[in-house]
């Protein structure tokens, strides 16, 4: 094992203490970050406790558009969301073996996309403190759940991803935390040996992991396919213009796999630098990504292309209303830069091979972020600005407060992660070893 | 009586383990710990495993309680739904779905923490693991201990009197 082990260029011994570093020491800069996170966090508080006591007035939503920011950012991130658990189960299930240095950096986003995202419908209520109305129990005040509802389809699926993916992140962190239990001191070793509930490297334990994180992954892939579903049922239930259409889930999971590999290659761009990884996280690695991300480029075209052309041949003056609002109206802007971000620039910058680098993937990244943002804020606000009554056809503009809390939730996104790797090994110390033995 | 030995490679513990299996030693009596995970070829060292069926189970029995519980408090409060049908498969299939999911996640992790034996530590395993090594464990009848350390040091194995296992 020591003669493959070194033949593939680290040894055991310098691989986890590479992986374990972060967790003993990190640079000024991260402190910083860590800083400025949290004064905007700060600040997103602030102002969702300005809503909670003014009131949902405070926020820019009004008839007719009364889902605006926060519902925009709800989908979002539950796009985000799907940057890991579904990523990583596709890879785990057909063995890519590039997915060792990845998985756990995707599953980290899964979790923290999915906190985040599932905070919106909570600020969205307005009297936030009467969120378990939502919960799905028989009371005795008559509110009685109806489950004919996607709002109570998204709580149980949402609860359902957010269970499985924290687990789905746990269950290979244990061998780790043994590891990092055996290898540091103080309170740490201490949480990690409880964290590692024992765990001993007996044959059993491994075999068993394995076998579960085959299963887990099965399912995981299935729960994070309905659950962007579910949210675009949302939508696609309501017999609105260009939102009652019938590709609306496919549409939907297809956008949150796009937005995931962004947040992913951006999460491991940074994880790279900052923690100085580079001899784990390869420009192979990045090469992969941007592939991928090349690959969810072209099928956001098609799908917004379909679902464009069917809705400007059906000639419906409901329909051509909104899409002319997106097209060619007020979020023309917007349409266009959503189209620029999302497929002109990742097909120029990917699909010339002699362009694609980390940089360029990295600057796809953001771009696919951006631009799935707008699709999001497109969908939500453009239906809803054009209801059937033209006199009552209204536009919508994001109070300070819907701009805070938004800032925030980017903010409480990156300062999430800063805790994580500040916490746990990044990388799969165990599959990494094994890699380099293979 | 427990003989313990380490080896340097999985090869070596592959040809131990199947030497041993020949010798007449089941695979419940060996137990084998590494810091890394350990792959032995199939069918060298069988472990049948009910994690599927638990994850079987736990889907349908979650999945069943979800649909019986919503039927309950639908037709145990009847909602005004103007016509359509108070208890709809389509409308509830979505929450039946999610619910038999995660039924199959929790069938997962209980398998995982049984077949792992999380709750039933080994007392042999080694408290300090060293790289590059993987500990065998034989559970044996006193009369076979001569006869299974020369199988053991035959295929690369060095025998240990005590490795410092856990208290």
């Amino acid at each position: 094992m020591t003669t493959l082990a070194h033949a593939a260029g680290r040894s055991h011994e310098l691989i986890r203490e590479d992986l374990l570093r972060p967790l003993r020491s990190t640079s000024p800069l991260y402190w910083a970050t860590l800083c400025v996170c949290l004064l905007v966090i700060l600040w997103a508080g602030f102002a969702w406790y300005v809503q909670l006591t003014e009131g949902i007035g405070v926020a820019g939503i009004r008839r007719p558009v009364y889902w605006g920011f926060y519902i925009v950012n709800f989908v979002f991130w539950i796009g985000i969301s799907h940057a890991g658990t579904l990523i990583s189960a596709i890879l785990r299930l057909t063995d890519a073996g590039w997915r060792k240095p990845v998985t756990r950096a995707a599953e980290a986003i899964t979790v923290f996309a999915l906190m985040i995202g599932g905070l919106f419908p909570i600020i969205h209520l307005g009297r936030a403190w009467l969120f378990y109305w939502l919960i799905p129990y028989p009371n005795e005040r008559l509110l009685w759940p109806n489950f004919r509802s996607p709002l109570l389809w998204d709580m149980t699926a949402i609860f359902g991803y957010v269970t499985g993916s924290v687990l789905y992140l746990y269950l290979p962190l244990i061998p780790d935390l043994a590891q990092a239990a055996a290898h540091t001191g103080g309170w740490r070793a201490k949480l990690y040996r409880i964290l590692s509930l024992g765990w001993q490297g007996s044959d059993r334990q491994w075999h068993a992991l394995e076998l579960a994180m085959k299963s887990m992954a099965v399912v995981i892939l299935a729960v994070a396919v309905s659950v962007h579903s579910v949210v675009a049922f949302d939508f696609s239930m309501a017999i609105a213009p260009m939102w009652h259409s019938t590709i609306f889930a496919p549409y939907f999971v297809a956008g949150a796999i796009f937005s995931g590999i962004a947040a992913l290659i951006l999460a491991m761009a940074s994880i790279r630098r900052f923690l100085h990884l580079e001899d784990y996280l390869r420009p192979m690695h990045f090469d992969n990504l941007a592939k991928l991300l090349l690959l969810m480029s072209i099928v956001w075209l098609y799908f917004t292309a379909v679902e464009h052309l069917t809705v400007w041949y059906g000639n419906e003056h409901l329909e051509i209303a909104v899409l002319n609002h997106r097209v060619a109206g007020p979020h023309a802007p917007y349409f266009w830069g959503m189209v620029v971000c999302n497929f002109v620039i990742p097909f120029i910058l990917l699909g010339i091979r002699r362009l694609r680098t980390i940089r360029t993937a990295v600057i796809c990244g953001v771009t696919v972020l951006i631009g799935m943002w707008l699709e999001r804020f497109l969908i939500v606000v453009g239906t809803l600005s054009n209801p059937p009554l033209p006199a009552a056809w209204g536009d919508y503009a994001p109070s300070w407060v819907e701009l805070s809390i938004t800032a925030g939730t980017f903010a409480g996104m990156v300062f999430l992660y800063l805790v994580f790797v500040k916490l746990f090994p990044i990388i799969e110390i165990w599959e990494y070893e094994r890699e380099a033995e293979g | 009586m427990k003989l313990k030995a380490k080896f340097a490679d999985m090869g070596s513990v592959e040809a131990a383990v199947l030497a041993l299996k020949s010798d007449g030693v089941t695979p419940e009596q060996i137990e084998l710990f590494s810091s890394r995970p350990v792959e032995i070829k199939h069918g060298v060292l069988a472990r049948p495993s009910r994690l599927s069926l638990f994850a079987v189970v736990g889907a349908v029995l979650n999945g069943s309680l979800a649909t019986a519980f919503m039927y309950y408090t639908q037709l145990d409060y009847p909602l005004v739904t103007g016509g359509m049908p108070l208890t709809s498969g389509w409308a509830t299939g979505v929450i039946t779905f999610e619910l038999t999911m995660a039924g199959a996640v929790a069938g997962t992790v209980i398998a995982l923490l049984r077949e792992g034996r999380f709750f039933r530590q080994s007392k042999d395993a080694p408290e300090q693991m060293q790289e590059d090594t993987v500990y065998l464990v034989v559970e044996r009848a006193e009369s076979a201990a001569q006869r299974t350390q020369e199988i053991v040091q035959q295929n690369g194995g060095r025998i240990v009197a005590d490795w410092g296992a856990r208290p």
